[in-house]
């Protein structure tokens, strides 16, 4: 069994320059996760599909291959599309924190 | 009784009830509105709003990008008697807030596309949402409930991005009506098609780009984006004939080489420098040149197709008076002057004295009537001898010297004695600013010569939305004293390559530290947000649709190049051929396809069950598995049984259109148009609308390719995408029996049965993911 990591930080205000450019958002996030508008949340959304890339080893441009949603406790999970090939792939979890101006974020995976 | 804003609107409406009001250009779809079509909506929502308990004299803000609903709500508004309260899309959540307490607002309406919405603190109803809505609502009959009276508030209009306490200028029916009418009188009636551009919070465009154009009969086009290269765009393939806008706009807009039938442009909010009236005129496209005021509904005075005047702001309207007061300023009385600012009695007695208002404008009237802007009253500078100065004039010499784009001129000091006039520009590139000054002083008056001119830093003033400079701003800048602004640090030069440029200015680094061959990543260290904002820089300013997918790490700035010239190639192809769509050729297909039903008769026992929409309903997206080459075919002899025939189907374009017989079969036979398998969404998007927008359906197989064992295989996502962009209904196909009558690598066909299900449309939730979408179309199939 292989575990793979993939982690990422982004400093919000960098997102919130962002918010104003809305064609830019559509790019990268899904209607469901601009559901909650703020930068911080939006950031937070942000640093698990990169750390995803990352993990995976996808193309970095793959922002709407995957979906960030909330487990009605609050916990960040990814949902992948059927772009992205989960050959091998058992298990996977994802955490954000944030501090300092800061959202960080953290991608485990799981493959046989 | 005629003689008020409702009932002439509604008398418009029955007057050209099947001319277009307005044009609605989303990414992908275009939309006509009817004057029919906007009164039944205006009825609609009306009812819709007395269900939801507004009442005559409540307060609703409306806070959301210019569109057909914003003016549907402002319609609607108005033939309840609900005072709107505008507001600038790029208000702060706080500022917000403080308005709906002020006025103690029963309603926001707002937009999915304003970016703090989410962080307002009052109950919003989204414009997205309306539709669906007033889905259910029988329309109105005429008469059916009371007009508003003349004196009625209309509406409340804040300032934006002011500080402090907030000013709302109360406006009456009465006060807009009167004005808009004396527009009307002035306008020749000659076809007109408006771009809007400036926001419609302001009144400006209230009055010249909304009320005028639909008392004329004329048509709006509403775009989904304000970039310049869009409108530009826009403008063109809409044949746009007249334009509402700020002088900002005018001056951006000329090095558009092809202008179409743009013929005038009525131009207000700020001094207009009359090389650029002068560079349009000899263009052949008039200037309007006006001038007015939030409190003024907008309008004072304009230039007019019977009497224009370069420099001057054309006449005063009739019913306006207008006198100047000993300092010059310009006073002004009429029907369409506010009464004053809502609950706000101090600020109202200082503007309005004995019945006049006073504008803060200094101004001159020349003996034909024409009047003529001197400056702000408040931006006036007291010279150490007393003499008032005007910056304004000083700027309209600084805007006349080669290399300078823009200049802002402050008067520096505590008091008039010591106050020194200093002079800040825009520079296109370095220049001598020694000699600038000594260039301008020649021809300016002793009192106004200028001791200083700086640089501003960066590459732009402050500006308010509507692309006003924020004077206060850049002065404030200036004298918190000891700030070193570095007087010969001029902007670098702007270099002549754009894709250069862009990639320079996103990397933060100089013009000559990027190469060809630099890579983004490694040698102009851009991490994905700087990637993703090259990419949308690219698409500002060049107008280039890019294929993102393409851009990754190991890119470099000829890859860049390499897909910027390729979109443009790309727009120049015509994807989709005229004939195509042409009255001859849709007559031969149904010919064709009538053959080919038969044909298939031979050998396939064809069983339908659900029921295809009814052409009435408009064109919807047809999503169905795919298995074999007979699947196309096999659906439109499904469909052709309940006659709605018109559909185009998305064809692998690495396979389908690579050119020759293929490709000419297939658009021909089936209408087809080309889908990129791998990736282009954008190209995409735009063919399934410009297809939807000519009134066919679409029928696409998400699968991607033909399943090689019958078996459905996972959806791809961007039939998510899809679903969510094109806003039409979308039916789920399942096709059953064809992968046994010709499987994939198969030539002959054999005997057999097959099955077309069509299962309900399905409701697509505004708010989900692409993925969740694509996920329940492929359930959905699969469970048919």
């Amino acid at each position: 069994m292989n575990v793979k990591t993939g982690c990422d930080i982004v400093e919000i205000s960098r997102i919130e320059a962002m918010l104003k450019q809305s064609e830019l958002l559509g790019k990268i996030f899904h209607p469901s996760e601009l559901e909650r508008f703020t930068a911080e949340h939006l950031a937070g959304i942000f640093a698990v599909k990169e750390s995803a890339f990352k993990a995976l080893g996808l193309s970095p441009n793959s922002w709407l291959k995957l979906e960030v949603n909330y487990t009605p406790e609050g916990k960040p999970k990814i949902i992948f599309s059927n772009d992205i090939s989960l050959v091998g792939v058992m298990s996977w979890d994802c955490s954000i924190s944030h501090d300092g101006g800061f959202a960080y974020a953290v991608v485990v995976v799981l493959q046989d | 009784m005629k003689s008020n804003l409702y009932n002439f609107f509604t008398e418009l409406c029955q007057r050209y009830p099947s001319r277009i009001a307005f044009i609605e250009r989303g990414k992908y779809r275009r939309r006509i509105w009817t004057y029919a079509e906007v009164h039944e909506r205006v009825g609609q929502l009306g009812q819709f709003l007395d269900q939801q308990g507004f009442t005559r004299g409540d307060k609703v803000i409306l806070c959301a990008p210019n569109s057909v609903w914003w003016a549907v709500i402002f319609l609607a508004c108005m033939r309840r008697g609900i005072t709107l309260v505008p507001l600038d899309v790029n208000s702060s959540p706080d500022f917000i807030e403080r308005i709906v307490s002020l006025t103690n607002a029963r309603g926001f309406i707002s937009s999915r596309a304003v970016p703090t919405v989410g962080a307002v603190h009052a109950p919003v109803l989204l414009i997205e949402d309306l539709p669906g809505a007033l889905a259910d609502i029988p329309l109105m009959r005429a008469g059916e409930d009371e007009p508003p009276r003349l004196t009625e508030e209309l509406e409340i209009v804040f300032s934006s991005g002011s500080t402090g306490e907030p000013k709302g200028v109360v406006l009456t029916h009465e006060n807009v009506y009167s004005n808009m009418r004396e527009l009307v009188e002035l306008a020749a009636a000659l076809p007109r098609r408006f771009l809007s551009i400036v926001p419609l919070s302001h009144m400006l465009e209230q009055t010249g780009g909304l009320f005028l154009p639909l008392a004329l009969g004329a048509t709006v086009v509403y775009n989904y984006s304000n970039r310049p290269r869009v409108l530009v765009r826009a403008s063109l393939e809409e044949r746009v004939t007249s334009i509402v806008c700020v002088p900002a706009f005018l001056q951006l807009l000329r090095p558009t080489k092809d202008l179409g039938r743009l013929k005038e442009f009525y131009v207000g909010g700020a001094p207009l420098d009359p090389a650029l009236e002068q560079f349009w005129l000899s263009r052949n496209v008039v200037v309007y040149q006006g001038y007015g005021l939030t409190e003024a509904s907008p309008l004072i005075s304009t230039n007019s197709l019977n009497f224009h005047r370069p420099q001057s702001v054309g006449k005063v309207l009739p019913g306006v008076s207008v006198r100047l007061a000993e300092d010059k300023e310009i006073l002004v009385q009429g029907p369409n002057i506010s009464s004053g600012y809502y609950k706000n009695p101090e600020a109202t007695t200082q503007a309005f004295k004995d019945g006049w208002f006073a504008t803060g404008d200094i101004g001159e009237i020349d003996d034909d009537g024409f009047l003529f802007i001197r400056g702000r009253k408040k931006n006036m500078i007291v010279g150490p001898s007393g003499m008032k100065i005007y910056p304004e004039d000083i700027e309209k010499v600084l805007l006349g010297q080669e290399l300078v784009k823009d200049a802002v001129v402050c008067g520096i000091g505590d008091n008039s004695s010591d106050m020194r006039i200093t002079a800040v520009v825009l520079a296109e590139q370095k220049l001598d600013l020694g000699e600038l000054a000594a260039r301008v002083n020649t021809q300016l008056a002793s009192h106004q010569q200028v001791q200083e001119i700086v640089i501003w830093p960066s590459s732009d003033f402050p500006r308010t939305p509507t692309k006003k400079v924020i004077r206060k701003d850049v002065c404030e800048y200036l004298s918190e004293a000891d700030r070193d602004l570095e007087p010969v640090n001029a902007p670098p030069a702007q270099s002549a390559d754009p894709v250069l440029a862009i990639v320079a200015a996103v990397a933060a680094v100089a013009t000559d530290k990027v190469q060809e061959s630099s890579n983004l990543v490694s040698d102009l260290h851009m991490d994905s947000i700087k990637r993703l904002q090259l990419i949308s820089q690219l698409e500002d300013d060049l107008g280039a649709e890019l294929d993102d997918s393409q851009i990754d790490h190991t890119s470099t700035v000829s890859d860049i190049r390499r897909l910027v010239l390729k979109t443009a190639a790309n727009r120049k192809r015509i994807l989709i051929p005229y004939w195509q769509g042409s009255v001859v050729v849709r007559w031969i297909r149904s010919l064709l396809q009538i053959l080919i039903s038969i044909f298939l008769r031979l050998f396939q026992r064809l069983s339908i069950s659900g029921e295809p929409p009814r052409l009435k309903v408009g064109p919807v997206i047809y999503v169905a598995n795919h298995a074999s080459h007979l699947d196309t075919p096999t659906v439109i002899r499904a469909l052709s049984s309940s006659g709605s025939r018109r559909v185009a189907v998305a064809a692998a374009k690495d396979y389908f259109f690579k050119g020759g017989g293929r490709r000419f079969f297939s658009q021909l036979v089936f209408n087809a148009f080309p889908l990129d398998r791998d990736g282009n969404l954008p190209e995409s998007l735009t063919l399934i609308g410009r297809m939807l927008d000519k009134g066919n359906s679409v029928l696409i197989y998400p699968e991607g390719t033909r399943s090689q064992t019958g078996a459905i295989k996972p959806f791809k996502n961007g039939i998510g995408v899809i679903a969510t962009e094109m806003g039409v209904p979308v039916i789920p196909v399942k096709i059953s029996g064809n992968f046994g009558i010709l499987p994939k690598g198969s030539i002959v066909p054999k005997r057999g049965s097959v099955t077309v299900r069509f299962g309900g449309a399905l409701r697509l939730e505004a708010k989900a993911s692409y993925i969740s979408i694509t996920k329940a179309l492929e359930e959905t199939i699969q469970n048919l």
